[in-house]
């Protein structure tokens, strides 16, 4: 394997009684977009927090761009980082602000003022640098955000939940900026987000986090096929129950098949692989009438709710 | 110290629109008046009447004479005030700075001189006069004291636009600073 | 999970630059600077201390209850009035600099930069102090058409000038230390207010016997102010009363030292108030 961009390797952070993050681990190549899953107080935000050398770990290390994690000034130089509540200086413009960060980089005036304007029309904010960030909508200023991240043309890329707030069209945009940053300028990113849709997305792998422990690890089509096999309802008529039963349980690829909550005619079967046409085509073979169909799991987020267990909350 | 220039400004503050300088000041040139003599000590001082505004300062000499037989013991003259008009508060410590002197033994027939400095603080009438008395050891119970004629002063109070100079100062700094933030303020804008 | 070896941490390519390396402070005061200057905090907090210097400069000249004080008396009153008002609002500025950054939600963003914590502490307490110098400055008219009988004005102006400058350094750093503990703006502006107040109370109250004469030593508002008067009322030579310039000096020096130990350790979140 490449050398990794990050190299995590059992991570652990505890506040008080409270393990936020136990033993993380994972290893990301340039150019790949990771996901981090889980639901509210899972750890994604600590585990962001440690790897962008905010909070320092309990136990195990990492290493970003080969930097240990002991040289923590030394991997800010190789980080950008949109954290999850990313306050901004209203009265500031968008230029300003860029340029400020371009700076604390250690660029100089005229190259600080050039990643500025760059970056301002790389996330389509070109027109309004000059303008006050009081003025920016919240999309504008998650924008704003990534434009900030990019200044030091980071190897790793952190963005805490950057979608959180946005209409699906201010979505969009980031998710765009998200495979841009991965694909065009090869950097890292690890993507923290609530949202299973833009993880599908963008992501080549997840990460699941749950009470700060990794439930769950892999590419997205794993995960999915892993933790939530795909079932089929079927209804048919009452009169129909039993046979319907026997045939779904007899057919190929259909792993087993049980009445939906003890009531007569629905039908749940589950499939053993891919060919979702086994119990339409069963029930037809024996001659059972189908008055309802739907597939069910396959989905990222019947994984996410199997694993975390908040499939009944 | 910051304790007694808040208890200053607190008391200017009240005072605000209380305006006053200038000097107008008339005074009688000639000694004041017959002597009194208390002993064989007789007192003058050189002004009768004095016209002043509030924050004036004037001065005037007191002659002590003495027409006894003897030499005098050592001597301490005081500079004494009274409100003549009942309402006026006067404390002796802002009217003058120096208001005792010591006076060296004066020989039968000779006079001994000294200089005084008034400043009018506040606004009404106020007499002043000199007093005399033999410095210790000689000062005993009953030591008879030498006094000088009073000295009139009707002081009133002054009202000036521009007291002391400051008035440039106290209105232009601000202006300036003002029109220096705004001009910065204005250039930014623009450049 | 790659095994990191020390041939991987050598293999370090070279850094950007410095800002991380010793240039960030300089960059985050340039901006804090403009952060006062430019915006209205700075200029309010000047026009409004000259408007208030103009209308005492005014009053201790026209009014003649105030006749009653020496010249000397009211240019000690516009020095100390100077410096209080300076160290007040530069205690002020560095009590909001972390604990406000942090209320804001925009340290996280200074944190993953390459500056070091010292070095973002540096910048926004040079820029706090920044506040002394330019007050001063204002003072200096309303001290010169006041000063009366000679050398007043020199004495004004060097003795603010020394006094001035420990006071503000030593309550910058104190504004500092708050704030990089308190995790709440309020917490922080409350608590170095007043411990500001309760300093410069005795300024205000007679002290007297050997318990006023501790305080007035060992409190550096009172001992510099004491040291303020005696130089410019009473016509101390310096050497005179050099002894009250010890407790400003070890305040000055003693708080910007522990705060800038404390900055090394400055976190996302504050220790207390949160």
């Amino acid at each position: 394997m490449a050398q990794a961009s990050l190299a995590v390797d059992g991570i652990s952070k505890a506040f008080g009684e409270t393990r936020a993050v136990r033993g993380l681990s994972l290893d990301a190549a340039p150019g790949e977009v990771i996901g981090l899953l889980g639901p509210n107080g899972a750890g994604k935000t600590t585990a962001i927090r440690i790897l962008t050398t905010i909070y320092a770990p309990d136990s195990g290390s990492f290493a970003v761009d080969g930097i240990p994690y002991t040289r923590p000034s030394a991997i800010r130089q190789r980080i950008g980082v949109l954290p999850e509540s990313a306050g901004y200086p209203l009265h500031q413009s968008g230029e300003e602000f860029v340029q400020y960060f371009a700076r604390l980089f250690g660029q100089s005036r005229k190259s600080a003022r050039e990643t500025a304007k760059t970056l301002l029309a790389e996330v389509g904010l070109a027109e309004r640098a000059a303008s006050p960030i009081s003025m920016y909508s919240r999309g504008m200023r998650q924008r704003l955000g990534v434009a900030r991240a990019l200044v030091n043309r980071p190897r790793v890329l952190f963005l805490d939940e950057p979608t959180l707030g946005l209409d699906p069209a201010g979505q969009r945009q980031i998710l765009a900026l998200i495979s841009e940053a991965a694909t065009e300028r090869g950097a890292t990113v690890i993507l923290s987000t609530h949202f299973l849709d833009e993880v599908e997305e963008v992501c080549s792998r997840v990460i699941i986090l749950n009470r700060g422990e990794v439930i769950a690890e892999g590419p997205v089509a794993d995960i999915k096929r892993r933790a939530a096999p795909r079932t089929a309802r079927v209804r048919v008529p009452e009169e129909n129950h039993e046979s319907a039963l026997s045939a779904l349980k007899r057919a190929p690829g259909v792993g087993d098949a049980q009445a939906v909550n003890g009531g007569r005619g629905l039908i749940s079967a589950t499939l053993d692989g891919s060919d979702t046409n086994a119990p339409i085509r069963a029930l037809l073979e024996a001659g059972i009438p189908i008055l309802f169909f739907e597939l069910e799991g396959g989905k990222l987020s019947d994984a996410f709710l199997a694993l975390t267990g908040e499939a009944g909350a | 110290m910051i304790r007694r220039g808040g208890l200053v400004a607190l008391v200017a503050m009240v005072a605000l629109f209380a305006i006053a300088l200038g000097a107008r000041r008339h005074a009688a040139a000639e000694m004041n008046g017959a002597p009194i003599a208390v002993g064989e000590l007789t007192v003058v001082v050189s002004k009768s009447n004095v016209s002043a505004v509030t924050g004036d300062s004037f001065t005037f000499t007191s002659e002590i004479r003495n027409a006894g037989s003897e030499a005098t013991p050592a001597l301490i003259a005081n500079l004494a005030f009274v409100a003549v008009d009942g309402g006026t508060y006067v404390d002796p410590e802002d009217w003058s700075s120096e208001r005792t002197q010591a006076v060296a033994p004066i020989a039968t027939g000779a006079t001994a001189s000294q200089t005084w400095t008034v400043k009018t603080v506040l606004a009404g009438d106020v007499a002043s006069y000199v007093v005399v008395l033999p410095a210790p050891p000689a000062l005993v119970a009953n030591s008879p004291l030498a006094v000088s004629p009073a000295i009139q002063m009707h002081v009133e109070k002054h009202r000036a636009l521009n007291p002391g100079g400051v008035l440039p100062t106290v209105l232009i700094v601000p202006v300036v600073l003002v029109m220096a933030f705004g001009g910065m303020r204005v250039v930014r804008r623009f450049v | 999970m790659t095994t990191l070896t020390p041939e991987d941490v050598r293999r370090e390519p070279a850094l950007q630059l410095a800002a991380g390396a010793g240039g960030g402070w300089l960059v985050i005061a340039g901006q804090e600077l403009r952060d006062i200057w430019l915006s209205a905090r700075g200029p309010a907090i000047v026009i409004g201390t000259s408007l208030l210097l103009s209308l005492l400069t005014y009053l201790a000249a026209s009014n003649e209850e105030l006749n009653i004080i020496d010249q000397r008396d009211t240019v000690n009153l516009l020095a100390q009035i100077t410096m209080a008002l300076a160290v007040g609002v530069s205690l002020l500025f560095t009590a909001d600099c972390v604990s406000g950054e942090r209320e804001r939600e925009t340290l996280e963003s200074l944190l993953v930069t390459p500056v070091p914590r010292g070095q973002v502490a540096l910048g926004k307490y040079l820029a706090a102090v920044s506040m002394w110098p330019v007050l001063l400055i204002v003072a200096i008219p309303y001290i010169w058409v006041l000063r009366e009988g000679e050398g007043v004005f020199a004495d004004a102006m060097l003795g603010a000038l020394v006094v001035g400058t420990l006071l503000v350094i030593g309550f910058v750093s104190l504004g500092l230390l708050v704030s990089i503990f308190s995790g709440s703006n309020r917490l922080s502006l409350a608590v170095a207010f007043f411990i500001f107040v309760l300093l410069l109370a005795p300024t205000q109250l007679p002290l007297g016997g050997w318990f006023g004469d501790l305080i007035t030593q060992t409190n550096p508002m009172t001992a510099g102010s004491t040291f303020l008067h005696r130089a410019i009322v009473k016509e101390h030579g310096w050497g005179e009363d050099l002894d009250l310039l010890i407790a400003p000096a070890v305040w000055a020096i003693a708080m910007t030292g522990v705060a800038f130990i404390a900055a090394g350790r400055l976190r996302l979140q504050g220790s207390f108030g949160r």
